[in-house]
């Protein structure tokens, strides 16, 4: 017995309400237009026979005229919304029907443009191919596959519309392919298609991607490779696996993308210049002369350059700019269009401040006042009685750890600070892994061990090292280590500088903790650890295995001491500044104003609200769901406090359009198989005979085909009934 | 009030000089004229013999056949008398219409036709009457052949109004019975009535013994219907408006005229009326004297 089956869908069924535009005829039909002129007339019976005789015989044919008219509009329509025909094919009874999984890759590099189309548009329009000619019997399920996998048909449908207008939503995510993101989706639309339909007998999933390599290397997925094979090795043995490479010719594309913008300062100050980095990369392999690359301050442009771009090489071009009011500020740097415009901008936001404030805690109340260590800190920081140097600087004891409020600080530098109570090691590490900057150092009274229970390794683990024992230095330079890290970078290129001179003859050692990120900044002429930096959360910790007193050497009457400080004070701070910088796939975070109660509301760039959660362990605090796209986001405050600025860019990996062929892909994930091109996928997919039967042509090209046919009787049909008579 | 001038072209006494409307069958009249009466007696056109009865004018015995035969016959003659015509106007309001082309209305043309063909009557020395009609009869002027009797026939035709609708069988029916002695007449009219109707009045009209000559005048429009795009046609004896594509509706309407047209001449014809169409685009003076000459031919050739 043999089954035929007919089913119409429509890849574009929002074309459909143009359907409503076949009443145009029809009103034009009715519409009486007024008439041109008015004539007396005295042959009005023979007028009015000819009207009963030609109403009679025209009638008709106006009618058939308008059918005509709105039938051609009408099959337009249709044309336009691109239906979908399943030819009837002969189906042996009890064969069961086949579910397909359908993955789109929806990374941004899916939004590369050739002279074939957008990858998008390609995979789209393959996998709709590929859904009118399966078996009308069959399932479908989609998977908009990016950084988060997302479920476009939580249930497994056969309905082609439906399908249809699930593809027409799936755009391109401003995020890179994640495999075992793709995956987890997978092995969950395999699931609900099992559970829709026990008659299900075959399932296969089918990948529309570009194949980049960034996302599907292997090394792209580091340790986690093993599990990701082994989970594809049982996920192959319940459904056949097929690549199709929707990416085209050529292999390479060439791209060049804006990977980064960076501040030279880490707070940018009210009245200052300021210098931008911007930072281009030019994939493929050819130069690139004379590319122009813009500088964007809230929306305007502020400066332009133009530079050679060499291949494979990544060019820094920088920017100066002065902000004239305080807040956040949006810097944007474009470079000019390419095929693939999404990377080729790329923001970040800039906390513009008056002054920058810094608390200077004091653990050494027994020395005279201008011998404290925090008084030699507060004149390198602010020479001046004022705040003229953009630095303001308060000096307190170590009460000021519990009973002022370190989010006003960008900076709190502890000055011979022997001891922390737990609640003190608790708001300090709060305060730096919300983004705040800590610089520590030590001196007389100091205690290693206390130091290391409370905020080292034993405690808050904020510090880059634990501390050590006291130990005197022998004469002789200091080792800066080329000058690479940032904190030391202002001294390169001026010799022997006095920095490298410094007097320490005592300090504490720095030992380095397992597992803990930490730059040695400088060290002692025997390597041995003196100034370290790290991270912790978003803030930054330099731990200073020296005074800021006399007590331990002359550090602080060194003339390197003024500029140390201030680049110690810059780096650490830099930590608040970036946290409203993030990548897309990152979640926003920050604290709530004090006179604030409520979650703020964050707005994306497509004008949606994120979700936004109290953050874990921080009753401030607030984190929201990840970022989506790259773009402005607008935090708001109910009490109105001025809203924040935050950005989030591009992870530049998929910037890079090398990508990696669909054996090599099939070889990654250890089971299925490439297709050779477009139309063997399609073959394979669906098998030949169903291929076969369709390639007789797309429905859109027959309906075509007719309204051409109708616009042919339409016209005649004119000339019949109001051809100029003799 | 208009007077002679305006319906007589100067230019026209000269275009029909010399030519006459000649009756084609006998007429009456009260004097002696150019026309075949229909009593027989002593005239000058011989009509046949008949045998001799006593009491009979010896002068009119045919000798030559007494002297053939030895019987006596008397030579009987043919009364000539002179011709009455009757200039029967149509006055009716779808007379007025002019189409966009025209120089004047059908009526007008009508009257200036009327007038030429009185002036012609007149100058022949025959009698002319005139009779206004639309739904009835609505003024007439008694036959006479004096020689202000043209400015009093132009009296009457310009002093009716085109207000009225058309009633044709009644007003040939009335006016069969009103006509006191044979004579010729002349129907002016549009006959956009129904053609059963015009002709069942004319044939009234031919039963009183009258010779019937049914003018037909006609606007160009009429004929070709010239007009383009959307047209409210507002009819003139009381029909609604319409509005048509004059475009697509002239093949049909042209149908509709050329199909009146033709019954009403076909109709004319088999009752003995002679059909003549007069454009009021074609020059009166031309048609008229083609007319009147082909008439006169007609008669001689009888």
């Amino acid at each position: 017995m043999v089954f035929l089956m007919w089913a119409i869908g429509f890849g574009n069924a929002s074309m459909l309400w143009w359907l409503l535009a076949a009443a145009a005829p029809i009103a034009l039909h009715l519409w009486r237009r007024p008439a041109r002129h008015r004539e007396p007339w005295a042959a009005m019976s023979l007028l009015s026979a000819a009207i009963e005789r030609q109403t009679r015989q025209a009638r008709l044919w106006r009618l058939a005229v308008l059918a005509a008219r709105v039938a051609a509009v009408s099959l337009i329509a249709i044309a336009a919304a691109e239906p979908l025909h399943r030819p009837a094919v002969a189906r042996a009874p009890g064969s069961g029907r086949t579910h397909y999984v359908l993955v789109i890759d929806c990374s941004y590099s899916m939004d590369f443009r050739s002279e074939e189309g957008r990858r998008l548009d390609r995979a789209v329009a393959l996998a709709r191919r590929l859904a009118s000619q399966a078996s009308p019997a069959d399932l479908f399920s989609l998977v908009a596959a990016s950084a988060a996998s997302e479920t476009m048909v939580t249930e497994p449908t056969s309905a082609l519309g439906e399908l249809a207008a699930r593809l027409d939503a799936v755009g391109v995510r401003h995020s890179a392919f994640d495999l075992p993101a793709a995956l987890t989706a997978v092995e969950r639309a395999l699931e609900a298609g099992r559970a829709a339909r026990a008659d299900v007998d075959a399932q296969q999933v089918v990948f529309f991607t570009d194949l980049q390599r960034g996302s599907w290397a292997a090394e792209s997925l580091g340790e986690g490779l093993a599990p990701f094979q082994q989970r594809m090795s049982e996920l192959g043995r319940r459904a056949a696996v097929r690549i199709v490479d929707v990416a085209g010719t050529p292999p390479t594309a060439e791209n060049t993308a804006v990977t980064a913008v960076q501040f030279a300062e880490a707070t940018p100050l009210v009245g200052r210049r300021v210098r931008v980095r911007g930072v281009l990369k030019q994939f493929g392999r050819r130069a690139r002369p004379g590319v122009g690359v813009e500088l964007w301050v809230d929306g305007r442009v502020a400066d332009r350059r133009r530079v050679d771009l060499e291949p494979g090489g990544e060019t820094a071009v920088d920017f100066a700019v002065r902000f004239d009011a305080p807040g956040d500020h949006l810097i944007e740097v474009r470079s000019a269009p390419d095929n693939l415009p999404l990377d080729d901008q790329r923001a970040i936001v800039a906390p513009v401040r008056t002054v920058m404030r810094v608390l200077c805690v004091e653990g050494r109340p027994d020395l005279p006042p201008r011998r404290q260590g925090g008084a030699y800190l507060a004149s390198a920081l602010a020479p001046g009685a004022d705040d003229a140097g953009g630095i303001a600087v308060d000096i307190a004891d170590e009460s000021a750890l519990t009973t002022r409020d370190l989010d006003q600080y960008d900076c709190v530098v502890l000055s011979a600070v022997g001891r922390f109570s737990q609640a003190e090691a608790a708001g300090l590490a709060r305060y730096v892994r919300r983004g705040g900057g800590m610089a520590i150092f030590v001196g007389e009274g100091v205690s290693a061990e206390r130091y290391n229970r409370r905020l080292g390794s034993a405690g808050e683990n904020i510090l880059p090292m634990d501390l050590g024992p006291t130990v005197q230095q022998p004469p002789g330079p200091l080792d800066a280590f080329d000058f690479r890290h940032p904190i030391v970078k202002a001294f390169s290129g001026r010799g022997r500088t006095a920095l490298l001179t410094t007097p320490i003859e005592t300090s504490m050692a720095l030992l380095p903790v397992a597992n803990r990120a930490a730059e040695v900044v400088l060290a002692h002429a025997g390597g041995e650890p003196l100034v370290a930096a790290g991270g912790a959360g978003r803030g930054r910790v330099v731990l200073v295995g020296a005074a800021a007193d006399v007590a331990w050497g002359g550090l602080p009457l060194w003339p390197s001491f003024v500029p140390l400080v201030h680049e110690i004070v810059l780096y650490c701070s830099a930590g608040r500044a970036q946290r409203r910088n993030v990548l897309v796939g990152q979640s926003l975070a920050g604290e709530m104003p004090t006179e604030e109660e409520s979650l703020p509301r964050v707005v994306g760039p497509d004008a949606k609200p994120l979700e936004v959660r109290p953050a874990a362990g921080d009753a401030r605090g607030w984190s929201t769901e990840p970022a989506r796209w790259a773009g402005e986001y607008s935090v708001r405050f109910s009490s109105g406090v001025a809203p924040l600025r935050y950005a989030a860019a591009l992870d530049p990996r998929e910037s890079d359009l090398t990508r990696i062929s669909a054996d090599e892909a099939v070889r990654l994930l250890g089971c299925g198989e490439a297709a050779a091109g477009i139309e063997a996928a399609v073959v394979s997919a669906v098998g030949p005979d169903r291929a076969a039967a369709a390639a007789a042509g797309p429905a859109a090209a027959m309906v075509l085909v007719g309204v051409l046919l109708l616009l042919s009787v339409e016209a005649w049909l004119t000339w019949r009934t109001g051809r100029p008579r003799a | 009030m208009g007077g002679l001038h305006d319906y007589l072209d100067p230019r026209l006494p000269r275009e029909l000089e010399g030519l006459k409307l000649r009756a084609r069958r006998m007429v009456e009249g009260p004097l002696s004229g150019l026309h075949r009466g229909p009593y027989r007696g002593f005239s000058i056109e011989f009509a046949e013999h008949r045998e001799y009865t006593p009491g009979d004018d010896f002068r009119y015995l045919d000798w030559k056949v007494f002297g053939r035969t030895d019987k006596f016959y008397l030579k009987q003659f043919e009364q000539e008398t002179n011709l009455t015509c009757y200039l029967a106007l149509d006055v009716s309001q779808s007379m007025s219409y002019q189409g966009p082309q025209a120089g004047e209305s059908k009526l007008s043309y009508a009257r200036r036709a009327a007038a030429a063909l009185a002036y012609v009557v007149l100058r022949q020395g025959d009698f002319v009457g005139a009779i206004a009609f639309d739904e009835q009869l609505r003024g007439a002027v008694r036959p006479g052949g004096a020689a202000d009797h043209l400015r009093v026939v132009c009296e009457l035709l310009e002093s009716q109004q085109p207000i009225h609708r058309t009633d044709s069988r009644r007003c040939f029916e009335a006016l069969a019975h009103r006509l006191p002695r044979r004579g010729i007449v002349v129907v002016l009219s549009d006959f956009f009535d129904d053609v059963d109707r015009v002709v069942a009045g004319l044939r009234l009209l031919r039963r009183g013994r009258h010779e019937v000559i049914a003018m037909h005048v006609l606007d160009s429009a009429e004929f070709f219907f010239p007009f383009q795009g959307r047209v409210e046609f507002r009819g003139l004896e009381g029909w609604g408006p319409r509005v048509v594509e004059a475009d697509a509706l002239r093949e049909a309407y042209r149908r509709e005229f050329d199909a009146h047209c033709d019954r009403l001449r076909r109709g004319c014809r088999a009752h003995g009326i002679d059909y003549v169409l007069l454009r009021t685009d074609q020059p009166l003076g031309r048609v008229l004297s083609r007319f009147l000459a082909g008439r006169s031919g007609r008669v001689t050739a009888r």
